[in-house]
C-alpha cells in the first residue's frame, strides 16, 4: 500500500534538546505558502536568506495570463521598477498558490500594494476568481490598529478590478463580498444576483453610494460598514436587510434613520449615541448589540442613549457594554426606563466596576421580562470624569432594589471571565439572595485551566463562600467551572 | 460500503514510538494521507495504520486541533470567537522546535487547514526578525558571498530600508 503523498522526512535527533528538523527540506510549495503569508515587504526580504530562497521568490509558476509584462518601464524610477517587479512576482506566486487551494469557493487577498501596483492587483485578482467564487474578500488596508482614525490612513484606495464587474460566473456565484480600503462603483453590482452579504471597511463613503448599492442589490441580506468615514448620515428610508452592522464609522451628522421590517440583527459601535429614528418590527427583530466603548471620556448623554435604546425596545436579545452602563443613568431617568424593554436575554460586557453599578441596576430594572443574564467580564473602558447620579453599594443588601424580573422571570445567570473581585462576588450574592425563581447560576473562572496552586486555592475559597450565601430560590443550582 | 455509518467507524493509527490512537473516521478524513491509504485498501482497514514519520507528541496535537475544530464547526454562530481563542492558545503553547516538528507532521499527513494555520503562525514568528534569526529557524545555510549579499540588498533597497515596526 502506498501513501498518497509519501514524503520521507529524515529527522535526526543529534543530542538531547538539539533536534535538527530540516524544515528547509520541505517541498517548495510549503515554503512558498509560508512566504505568501508574510506581508509583501517581509516576503521580499527572504531573497537574502539563501540562493534557493532567491529562486523561490523569483520563481514563475504557470500563469495563464501572459499579457502582464511590465508596461511603461521608463515611466517609473529604478526603485519603483524593482519594487513593482518584486510585487508582481510575489503576487503571482501568492495567487497561483491560493487558487490551487481554494478553488471555486473562497478567495481572500490581504495585501497592501505599493502605490504604483494597483493594476497588477486587479489583473491577478481577475485571474484568481475567473471561475467564480462564493466568497470574495479584498483587503488592501495598510495594517494598523482598528482604533486609529481611518482618515489618517492616507494610502489611496485600490480599485475593485473593473473586469470583475463583468464576470458572469461571479454574477451567479458570489454570495459574500468584503472590501477593505477598496473603492468600487456601487451601481455595477446589479447583476450579482446571489450577493447576500456585503462588508465595506476603511473607505470614505457617500450616503448615495450606500443607497445605490442597496437598491441595485435586491437580494442583499446583510450589510456591514466598518471604519468608514465621510458619510453624510445613515438616512435610508426603507431597508430590506436582515442584518445591519455600523462599526466605528464617522458620519458628518450622527443620525441613523431607517425603516427595516425584515431586520433581525442590528449592531452598532461608536463613540456616542447617534440621533436615531429607527423602525423595526417586534417578533422579527431578534438582537441588538450596542457598543460605545470607543467613547473618550464621560459624557452625560443618558437621554440621547435612552432614546436610541428605545428604538430597539422590542428586541429579544440585547448586548450592552461597560460604557453604556456608565452613561445611561446620567439622563432624566437614572433608575429605569419609563417604558419597559421587552428584552429576554441581556448580555453585558462589563468589568463589574463601581462606575457600572448604577447602570447595572438600571438595566435590571428596565427589563421586567428578563429570563437570562450573561455577564462577560473583562477589562473595560472605565471613563474618566465620571459622575454617579446616586450611590450604589452592592455590599448593602437592604439598599438594593429587587427588580421585577427577579421575582417573575429571571431563570438563568451566567458569568464568564470571573476572577473573584469583591464587586464580582457581591454581584453574585445579589442574584443569589434576591432572584427568587432563579434555577441556574453558572460562574466560569477566567483561568479555569490553570493548575497553579494559588489559583486553585482561591477558587476553592470563592466556591465555599458562594455556596454559603442564603438562596432566595430553592431550585437554584450553582455551577462553578 | 459497510452498513455502519461513517461517523461511527474508528481508525487506529500507530506512531513511531508505537503509541496507538483511536480516531473517528470523520476526523481521519482530515488526515488526507491516511484517508488515501484507507481509500486504496480493498478491505476495511482493521489493523493499526503505521505512521513511520509521525511522533506521538505531534499526532496528539494534530488530533487535538482537529477534534476541537470539528466541535466548533458543528456548533452555532458564537463558535468563531471561541475558535480564534483556541487557535491563539494553540499557537502560543508550542516552542519553535515544536512548531517546526508539527509542520513536518501536518505536511506528511496532509492536514490542509492545520497546515495553513501553522504556516501563518510561522510567518508571524519570522516577521520583522533579523536575517540570522530566520536562517537559524529554517536551518538555512547562507551561500552568498559578502559581495553578492551586498549587491542584493542594494538592488532591493526599498525592502530592506523599511521602518521596523514595534
Amino acid at each position: 500500500m502506498k501513501f498518497h503523498h509519501s514524503i520521507t522526512i529524515s529527522r535526526t535527533r543529534k543530542m538531547e534538546g538539539e533536534e535538527t528538523d530540516n524544515i528547509s527540506s520541505l517541498p517548495e510549495a510549503l515554503l512558498l505558502n509560508i512566504l505568501s503569508s508574510l506581508p509583501f515587504k517581509e516576503a521580499a526580504k527572504t531573497c537574502i536568506l539563501s540562493k534557493k530562497w532567491l529562486k523561490m521568490w523569483q520563481s514563475t509558476n504557470t500563469v495563464k495570463n501572459n499579457q502582464l509584462e511590465c508596461k511603461d518601464v521608463e515611466a517609473y524610477g529604478a526603485v519603483e521598477v524593482a519594487q513593482r517587479k518584486a510585487f508582481k512576482n510575489f503576487i503571482k506566486i501568492w495567487i497561483t498558490l491560493h487558487k490551487c487551494h481554494h478553488l471555486h469557493d473562497k478567495f481572500t487577498l490581504r495585501v497592501s500594494p505599493p502605490s504604483n501596483c494597483g493594476d497588477i492587483v486587479g489583473a491577478y485578482v481577475n485571474f484568481a476568481v475567473e471561475d467564480g467564487v462564493k466568497d470574495l474578500e479584498l483587503d488592501f488596508a495598510e495594517s494598523q490598529s482598528e482604533d486609529e482614525h481611518p482618515e489618517e490612513n492616507i494610502h489611496d484606495a485600490v480599485e475593485f478590478p473593473r473586469s470583475l464587474y463583468e464576470n458572469k460566473k461571479l454574477h451567479q456565484k458570489l454570495e459574500s463580498l468584503k472590501l477593505h480600503s477598496c473603492s468600487f462603483a456601487p451601481g455595477n453590482f446589479a447583476n450579482f444576483v446571489a450577493l447576500k452579504d456585503v462588508t465595506l471597511a476603511r473607505i470614505p463613503l457617500e450616503l448615495e453610494s450606500i443607497r445605490t448599492l442597496l437598491s441595485t442589490c435586491e437580494w442583499m441580506e446583510s450589510l456591514s460598514l466598518k471604519n468608514c468615514w465621510d458619510i453624510e448620515s445613515f438616512d435610508i428610508e426603507k431597508l430590506e436587510l436582515k442584518k445591519l452592522v455600523i462599526d466605528r464609522c464617522i458620519f458628518r451628522m450622527d443620525y441613523i434613520g431607517f425603516e427595516a421590517p425584515n431586520l433581525k440583527v442590528f449592531k452598532y459601535c461608536g463613540s456616542e449615541p447617534p440621533l436615531s429614528e429607527v423602525k423595526v418590527v417586534a417578533g422579527t427583530i431578534e438582537e441588538a448589540d450596542l457598543d460605545l466603548s470607543p467613547m473618550d471620556e464621560f459624557d452625560e448623554c443618558g437621554n440621547e442613549l435612552q432614546n436610541f435604546l428605545q428604538d430597539f425596545f422590542v428586541v429579544n436579545v440585547l448586548t450592552v457594554c461597560s460604557v453604556i452602563l456608565q452613561v445611561i443613568p446620567s439622563g432624566d431617568e437614572p433608575v429605569k426606563l419609563p417604558g419597559d424593554l421587552r428584552v429576554r436575554h441581556l448580555k453585558m460586557k462589563i468589568q463589574m466596576h463601581p462606575q457600572e453599578f448604577c447602570g447595572f441596576l438600571w438595566f435590571l430594572n428596565s427589563c421586567p421580562r428578563l429570563t437570562k443574564v450573561t455577564i462577560d467580564l473583562d477589562r473595560c473602558n472605565i471613563l474618566s470624569e465620571y459622575e454617579a447620579p446616586y450611590v450604589v453599594d452592592l455590599k448593602d443588601r437592604k439598599s438594593l432594589p429587587v427588580p421585577t424580573c427577579f421575582r417573575s422571570s429571571l431563570r438563568e445567570v451566567e458569568m464568564n471571565g470571573f476572577i473573584g473581585t469583591s464587586s464580582q462576588l457581591y454581584a453574585c450574592s445579589y442574584f443569589i439572595r434576591a432572584a427568587s425563581i432563579l434555577t441556574k447560576l453558572s460562574i466560569c473562572f477566567l483561568n479555569n485551566k490553570n493548575d497553579d496552586p494559588h489559583t486553585v486555592e482561591l477558587r476553592r475559597i470563592l466556591e465555599s463562600q458562594l455556596l454559603r450565601i442564603p438562596k432566595a430560590s430553592s431550585d437554584l443550582a450553582i455551577i462553578i467551572r | 460500503m459497510s452498513g455502519i455509518s461513517d461517523t461511527e467507524r474508528m481508525i487506529t493509527l500507530k506512531t513511531v514510538e508505537g503509541t496507538l490512537f483511536d480516531v473517528k473516521s470523520s476526523i481521519a478524513k482530515d488526515l488526507k494521507t491516511v484517508q488515501a491509504f484507507i481509500d486504496d485498501s480493498d478491505d476495511d482497514v482493521t489493523s493499526p495504520i503505521p505512521l513511520p514519520n509521525v511522533f506521538t507528541r505531534e499526532l496528539s496535537r494534530i488530533l487535538d486541533y482537529l477534534n476541537n475544530h470539528h466541535r466548533f464547526r458543528s456548533g452555532i454562530e458564537k463558535a468563531d470567537e471561541e475558535m480564534a481563542r483556541y487557535d491563539a492558545e494553540f499557537a502560543k503553547s508550542m516552542s519553535h522546535e515544536e512548531l517546526k516538528a508539527l509542520i513536518l507532521a501536518a505536511n506528511y499527513l496532509n492536514v490542509k487547514d492545520l497546515l495553513e494555520f501553522l504556516n501563518q503562525t510561522v510567518a508571524d514568528v519570522i516577521q520583522n526578525k533579523s536575517v540570522e534569526f530566520v536562517r537559524n529557524f529554517f536551518g538555512i545555510e547562507n551561500d552568498y558571498t559578502p559581495e553578492e549579499e551586498e549587491k542584493l540588498r542594494n538592488e532591493n533597497e526599498w525592502a530592506f530600508n523599511g521602518v521596523e515596526q514595534d
